[in-house]
């Protein structure tokens, strides 16, 4: 196997298996989340993320998202709360 | 978001999808590191922009999730050009004008001397026409080198030559030999005023040195006027550098001859015309006007310069019209009288020619007439500063 292939795979599985995720919070306007597992909902008004430990839940208003690199989202619009859950069940 | 992509990007879509996992199919995208923008949600619906590349992934994706997706819109570089695939003009008019830079960046358009004092410059651009250097000739037909190595050969008061090529223009830089002037012999160095004509001695001031001659008496060509030998009175012979102002009386016999019988060169009366559109400092050769010339005609060349004139309306563009008028050898047989006048015209060249310097005491012209021709005989007598200074060479006897 390709030594860079293998590298890669390992990045990948060492992201995944990482037991913290960082939120830098810029204003209310973005929201920048490193390793975000999955997203679970997705609404207009409410996004929930399923992050290394628990779920975020960004509360606000016209909500968008783009992704940058492996597992790294950001978060626009007017944001007015966010909350940590240790709930699983949301999970789908 | 459009003006983003639109402007910037080669090639995205923007995709809607309906579903009930599209929350799924969002994590599975952000798994696989595809970049996705500007997702999106509104009444149910999701809307994000991708790469159109990876399209294909997100359907394949969402069939898996069982959502429907819908390319809404396409921006980029890529579809912005698209819509003018059937446009070959704008295609094919960036290609002609590429084409003729490149095509037109292979001749010689002008050629700039610089450096140049006593060599004429239509010397400098014969010479490179010589070598296949003139406006119009193929970049690959000459060898700048050997134009140097010929230019160095021919021209003797050259020193140095480069010419270069840089795109279409050819320059040529010259340097030319430093003319020696004669050198004078310096104040410390001794030295004798000798006569150089045969003359009569009118009038002498010496400033330094010995007069060797008295007013009044005859000179020859040569002879010693002034001497820088000195008699010192307690140290015996001492040499300086003799100086002084000598005038004398000169008698010269010039004659000027002219036959009856002469060749005239008399213009033919049609001239022919080649002419040239200036563009700039280019010039392209109208194809219409066609000078053939042999090397045995004797022709003479002048420009003149005009505006170029449509249908009465003067445009900036310019034109030069070369000239050649041709001559023709006749013989005609002259009259006493011209014969006379041309010999007096001769004659006055001559006096403001060599005779400037002096003062013409009298000019005794004798007209003698030959079955041929007419002979004109003037003899001057002239007053004129004589003197040259001749170095004196010392010879040491080294047994003293």
């Amino acid at each position: 196997m390709n030594v860079n292939k293998l590298a890669k795979k390992f990045d990948k599985l060492k992201n995944t298996t990482r037991q913290h995720s960082f939120i830098y919070i810029s204003d209310d306007g973005c929201i920048d989340v490193e390793y975000c597992h999955k997203v679970l909902k997705f609404e207009k008004e409410q996004i929930i993320l399923q992050l290394a430990k628990s779920n975020l839940k960004i509360i606000g208003l016209e909500l968008s998202m783009k992704n940058y690199g492996f597992m790294n989202v950001k978060i626009f619009g007017k944001i007015h709360s966010i909350e940590f859950d240790d709930n699983k069940e949301g999970i789908i | 978001m459009k003006k983003k992509f639109g402007h910037y990007g080669f090639a995205y879509v923007r995709f809607t999808a309906i579903g009930a996992y599209k929350e799924k199919l969002i994590s599975s995208i952000i798994e696989n590191n595809v970049q996705i923008y500007d997702i999106k949600e509104s009444k149910g619906e999701l809307s994000a922009v991708i790469k159109a590349s990876d399209y294909l992934y997100i359907c394949k994706s969402a069939k898996k999730y069982g959502i429907k997706t819908r390319v809404s819109e396409r921006f980029g570089l890529y579809f912005r050009l698209y819509g003018y695939r059937k446009r070959w003009g704008l295609v094919i008019g960036p290609m002609c004008c590429v084409a003729v830079i490149l095509v037109l960046s292979q001749f010689v358009w002008d050629i700039r001397i610089s450096g140049n004092d006593n060599v004429s410059k239509s010397q400098l651009y014969a010479l490179a026409d010589e070598c296949g250097i003139y406006p119009g000739a193929y970049v690959h037909n000459f060898s700048v080198s050997d134009c140097e190595s010929l230019a160095m050969a021919d021209i003797k008061d050259l020193s140095w030559i480069s010419v270069e090529r840089e795109g279409s223009r050819i320059y040529i830089k010259v340097k030319e030999k430093e003319i020696a002037k004669p050198v004078d012999i310096p104040p410390e160095t001794p030295c004798n005023i000798v006569s150089d004509y045969d003359c009569q001695l009118i009038s002498a001031t010496v400033k330094r040195g010995v007069l060797q001659v008295k007013t009044g008496d005859g000179i020859r060509k040569g002879q010693l006027l002034i001497s820088g030998t000195v008699d010192n009175n307690n140290d015996g012979v001492i040499h300086i550098h003799a100086e002084g102002e000598l005038i004398a009386r000169c008698q010269q016999t010039e004659e000027f001859y002219l036959p009856y019988r002469q060749n005239k060169r008399k213009p033919i009366s049609e001239e022919k015309h080649s002419t040239y559109f200036m563009f700039g400092d280019f010039s392209i050769k109208s194809p219409f006007d066609n000078v053939e010339i042999s090397d045995t005609d004797d022709f003479s060349y002048r420009e003149e310069y005009g505006f170029i004139n449509i249908f009465g309306i003067k445009t900036p563009f310019r034109y030069k019209k070369g000239i050649y008028t041709f001559y023709e050898n006749e013989q005609v047989t002259y009259m006493q009288e011209d014969i006379i006048n041309q010999l007096n015209k001769q004659r006055g060249a001559f006096e403001a020619n060599f005779l400037q310097d002096c003062r013409v005491i009298s000019a005794i012209p004798e007209i003698i007439k030959e079955k041929e021709g007419i002979r004109l005989k003037v003899t001057y007598t002239v007053d004129r500063n004589i003197g040259i200074k001749q170095k004196i060479s010392l010879v040491y006897d080294k047994a003293e």
